[in-house]
C-alpha cells in the first residue's frame, strides 16, 4: 500500500522505553514475518514515522522524554500520518486513556502483561488484514 | 384540654351561683305577694269595722229621721286613716249623710244597693279614686228587722301598695345582693382555682411549642401553688436535658442534621453549619435540598437517593465515595454521609438523621492510594512482562537445546510469572472494589453468548487440565442488563476454579444458566473435583484465603478469586453459595436479578484477569 519498499513484509515501528521487552518484541515480531524498526521514546517518533511510514504502530505510553499521550497529539498535528493505525501497547490500565482511546481512534489497545507475543501478533495481524 | 375542662366546669358553677341568685329573689317575691294578700284582708276587716259601726251609728237617725246627728259622726269618721268617703243612704238610694256636704240628697243607683247586701249583709268591692285604688264598703243599715239604708265607705288601699312597695324595695335590695354576692364567689373561683389552672396549662403549651423561657406563676401558696413550683422545677430540668443534649449535639465533630416527613431541617448543628457555610437559622424549616446540595463529584448530579431511600425504605443508608457537598461559597467539599431513619414507638418513619463528615483529607489520601496501586501495578508488570515473554520465546523457540529438567524449570519461571501477572491484575480489582470507585455498566446482554465466549477462552486451560466442560441454558432467558467485565470476571473465576481444582482423571465442569422464578435467574458452576473441607467452608470468601488441599494440588491460586466473584455478587444485589464434599467436588450458585445489575457511576473498570 503505502509501503513498497517490501511487497511482502509488513512493517512495524515499536515505541517501548524498556530495552528488555523490546528486545523480545523485536525478535518475536521478526520471527513472524515483520520488518520491525524501533525507537526508545517518543521525542523523534514523529521524524521516525515519516521516515519508515509503517504500516502499524505499536505504541508505548510511559515513556521517559516524550510519552505515548503526546505522540498521539503530535500524529494529531499530521493529518497524513492520521491513517496509520496505532495499537497501544502499554501495560497501563486503560481507565487512564480511554479518552485518548477514543480522540485518536486508536485501532487497539493491549495490556502487555496480559498477552503473549502471538497474541499481540494476532492483534496486528487481525488490524493489517481489515 | 385542661383549659377547656376548667372552663366547662367553671361556666358549671358560676350557672348554679345565677340559678341560686334567680331562687333567692323568686321566693322573696312570693312572699311578698302573700304579704300583700294577708295586708289587703286586714285592710278590708278594718274598713268592714268602721262601716259597720257607722251602720249602727245610723240606725237611730233612720228611727229618727234626724241625719244632722250623725253628721259629726261622719265628719270625724272621714278623718280616720285611709277613709276617703263617709256615705249614708236610705234604701231609695238618697244620700241622707255624707262627708262631702255637696252629695248630701243626691240619688245614686240603687241597683248598687240590691246587689250590696250578701248573707253577711255587708258588700265590698274596689273601686279607681284620685289618689289610687279603694274599697267601697257598704253595710246594710237594719231597723227592727227591716233594712232601713245602707252605711257605705271609702276604705283607701293606700297603706297596701305602700307596704309592697316596701316589701318591693326589700326584694329588690336582696336580688343585688344575691348578685352581688353570686359575683363575688365566680371571681373568687376564677381568681383561686382556675385562673391558676389556666395560667399552667397555657404555660404548660408554650413550653411544648418551644419557649422554654416561660413560667408559670406561683403566688398562691396554696396545691396549685405547689404544681406550678413543681412544674417549674420540672421544666429547668427540661431545659439542663436540652442543653446536655444541645451541647452533645453541638460537640459532635460530624455534620448533622435532622429532617422531618417533609424533608423539612428541623435540627442543624455547629459542624454541619461549619461544612456546608450555612447557619441554622438559615437552614432549619427549609427543604433540605433546598439548601444542602450533595452531588457527585464527577458528573456534578445531585444525589438525594441516599436520603430517599432512608425515608422510604426505614434502612440506614449511606454514601462513602464520591459524594461532595457545595457550600454557600458555591465551593465544592468531599463529604461522606448516612442517613439513619427516625421511627416513632409504632414503627413509623417520622424524619431522618443525616450525618455528612468532611473527607477532603482521607478522600485525597484514597486518591493518592489508588493513583499508587495503579502506577505501582505499572511498574511492576513491566518486568514481569519481560520475564513472561523472555521465558515463553525459550520455551517456544529452543526446546530442542533444553534438557528436560531445564524445560521444566523454564515451564515454572513462566507459570509463577502468568501468577504474578494475574495476581497484580487481582490486587488492583480489590483495590477499585474495596474503595468503591468501581463502576457498573449495565448492557443488554444475551447470557448464553457470553457465557459461551468465557468457556472459550478457557478452553486451553481445559485442554491442559483435560478437564470436559458442558454447557446448558435449561430454559431460554431474554436479555438481561449486566455489566460484561464484572460478570465475565465472576464466572471465569468459577470455572477456571472448578478446572485447576479438578481431579486428575475424568475431570468435568458443569455450567447450567436457568430462571429461576419471575425474579431471579441462577448461573450453577459444579465440578468434580477435590472438593472444599468443611473446616474452610466459612472462610472461602475471604480475601487470600486457601484452603489446605487446593494450596497442595493447584500452587498458582492468588487467594483472590472467590473473593473478587463475592464482592461483584454483592454489588450486583446478587447471592452467592455453594454446596461441597472434600474429594468428590464443589457446585457454586450464582443468583442474579432477572432486572439486571444497576448502574452505578464510578472511576475504573475491573482489570482483566
Amino acid at each position: 500500500m503505502q509501503n513498497n519498499k517490501d511487497s511482502k513484509k509488513k512493517t512495524i515501528l515499536l515505541v517501548e522505553d524498556n530495552k528488555f521487552i523490546s528486545k523480545v518484541y523485536l525478535r518475536g515480531f521478526s520471527d513472524a514475518g515483520f520488518e520491525v524498526f524501533h525507537i526508545e521514546d517518543g521525542q523523534n517518533a514523529i521524524s521516525a514515522i515519516k521516515k519508515i511510514k509503517p504500516d502499524i504502530i505499536l505504541l508505548d505510553l510511559i515513556m521517559p522524554k516524550r510519552d505515548g499521550f503526546e505522540v498521539l497529539e503530535d500524529i494529531e498535528l499530521n493529518p497524513d500520518l492520521k491513517k496509520i493505525p496505532i495499537i497501544i501497547l502499554s501495560n497501563l490500565e486503560d481507565d487512564f486513556y480511554k479518552k485518548d482511546l477514543e480522540k485518536y481512534k486508536a485501532a487497539g489497545n493491549m495490556l502487555k502483561s496480559n498477552h503473549t507475543i502471538q497474541e499481540v501478533v494476532d492483534k496486528i495481524n487481525s488490524i493489517l488484514n481489515k | 384540654m385542661l383549659g377547656i375542662n376548667v372552663i366547662k366546669k367553671f361556666k358549671f358553677i358560676i350557672l348554679v351561683l345565677a340559678a341560686m341568685v334567680v331562687l333567692v329573689v323568686v321566693t322573696s317575691f312570693l312572699a311578698m305577694y302573700r304579704e300583700s294578700d294577708s295586708l289587703r284582708n286586714e285592710l278590708q276587716r278594718q274598713g268592714l269595722v268602721l262601716a259597720n259601726n257607722l251602720a249602727h251609728n245610723s240606725e237611730r237617725a233612720f228611727i229618727t229621721e234626724k241625719f244632722s246627728s250623725i253628721m259629726n259622726y261622719v265628719f270625724i269618721m272621714s278623718k280616720e286613716e285611709y277613709v276617703t268617703y263617709v256615705m249614708v243612704r236610705d234604701s231609695d238610694g238618697v244620700v241622707k249623710a255624707h262627708s262631702d256636704i255637696k252629695q248630701i240628697g243626691k240619688v245614686i243607683n240603687n241597683s248598687f244597693l240590691k246587689d250590696s247586701f250578701d248573707e253577711n249583709g255587708s258588700y265590698i268591692r274596689v273601686s279607681k279614686f284620685t289618689k289610687g285604688e279603694q274599697f267601697d264598703i257598704a253595710v246594710p243599715v237594719v231597723s227592727q228587722g227591716e233594712l232601713v239604708g245602707v252605711a257605705q265607705i271609702g276604705y283607701s288601699l293606700e297603706g297596701l301598695s305602700d307596704s309592697v312597695a316596701t316589701a318591693r324595695r326589700q326584694v329588690l335590695i336582696i336580688a343585688f345582693i344575691s348578685i352581688l354576692f353570686g359575683i363575688f364567689c365566680a371571681w373568687f373561683l376564677w381568681r383561686v382555682i382556675a385562673n391558676p389552672i389556666l395560667n399552667l396549662s397555657k404555660t404548660a403549651k408554650a413550653i411544648a411549642a418551644g419557649d422554654l423561657k416561660k413560667r408559670a406563676d406561683m403566688d398562691s401558696k396554696d396545691e396549685i401553688g405547689q404544681l406550678a413550683q413543681s412544674f417549674n422545677h420540672m421544666t429547668e430540668s427540661l431545659i439542663e436535658a436540652k442543653d446536655k443534649a444541645e451541647t452533645i449535639l453541638h460537640s459532635i465533630g460530624d455534620g448533622v442534621f435532622v429532617i422531618d416527613k417533609k424533608y423539612k431541617i428541623v435540627v442543624f448543628n455547629k459542624m454541619a453549619e461549619k461544612i456546608s457555610g450555612f447557619t441554622a437559622k438559615e437552614a432549619i424549616g427549609k427543604k433540605y435540598d433546598k439548601i444542602l446540595k450533595f452531588v457527585f463529584e464527577n458528573t456534578g448530579q445531585e444525589n438525594n437517593e441516599f436520603v430517599k431511600k432512608c425515608m422510604n425504605e426505614g434502612k440506614v443508608t449511606d454514601m462513602l465515595n464520591h459524594t461532595v457537598i457545595i457550600k454557600k461559597n458555591g465551593l465544592k467539599k468531599p463529604v461522606a454521609n448516612s442517613a439513619a431513619p427516625l421511627k416513632n414507638s409504632a414503627g413509623k418513619i417520622i424524619g431522618s438523621v443525616i450525618v455528612f463528615r468532611d473527607v477532603t483529607v482521607t478522600r485525597e489520601i484514597d486518591k493518592m492510594k489508588n493513583e499508587f496501586v495503579s502506577v505501582a501495578s505499572h511498574q511492576l508488570r513491566t518486568p514481569l512482562t519481560a520475564i513472561k515473554l523472555f521465558s515463553e520465546m525459550l520455551i517456544t523457540n529452543s526446546s530442542e537445546n533444553l534438557s528436560l529438567d531445564q524445560k521444566e524449570y523454564l515451564s515454572n519461571i513462566n507459570s509463577c510469572t502468568n501468577r504474578m501477572v494475574r495476581l497484580v491484575n487481582d490486587l488492583l480489582n480489590v483495590a477499585r472494589i474495596e474503595s468503591g470507585r468501581l463502576k457498573i455498566d449495565p448492557v443488554p446482554t444475551d447470557v448464553n453468548k457470553l457465557i459461551n465466549d468465557i468457556l472459550a477462552e478457557v478452553k486451553p486451560l481445559a485442554k491442559a487440565k483435560r478437564v470436559k466442560i458442558t454447557f446448558e441454558e435449561k430454559n431460554k432467558l431474554s436479555k438481561i442488563m449486566l455489566d460484561h467485565s464484572l460478570f465475565r470476571q465472576a464466572i471465569h473465576n468459577l470455572t477456571v476454579n472448578a478446572i485447576r481444582y479438578s481431579k486428575d482423571e475424568h475431570g468435568e465442569v458443569n455450567i447450567v444458566l436457568e430462571k429461576l422464578d419471575k425474579k431471579y435467574f441462577i448461573v450453577t458452576v459444579s465440578d468434580n473435583g477435590i472438593g472444599i473441607p468443611e473446616e474452610g467452608w466459612d472462610k472461602v470468601f475471604e480475601k487470600f484465603y486457601r484452603a489446605n488441599n487446593a494450596v497442595k494440588n493447584v500452587t498458582e491460586g492468588t487467594g483472590l478469586g472467590l473473593y473478587l466473584v463475592k464482592m461483584i455478587i454483592d454489588q450486583a444485589d446478587g447471592e452467592i453459595w455453594f454446596k461441597s464434599k472434600e474429594g468428590e467436588g464443589t457446585t457454586f450458585y450464582i443468583k442474579l436479578p432477572l432486572t439486571g445489575m444497576k448502574a452505578k457511576i464510578g472511576e475504573r473498570g475491573l482489570a482483566l484477569s
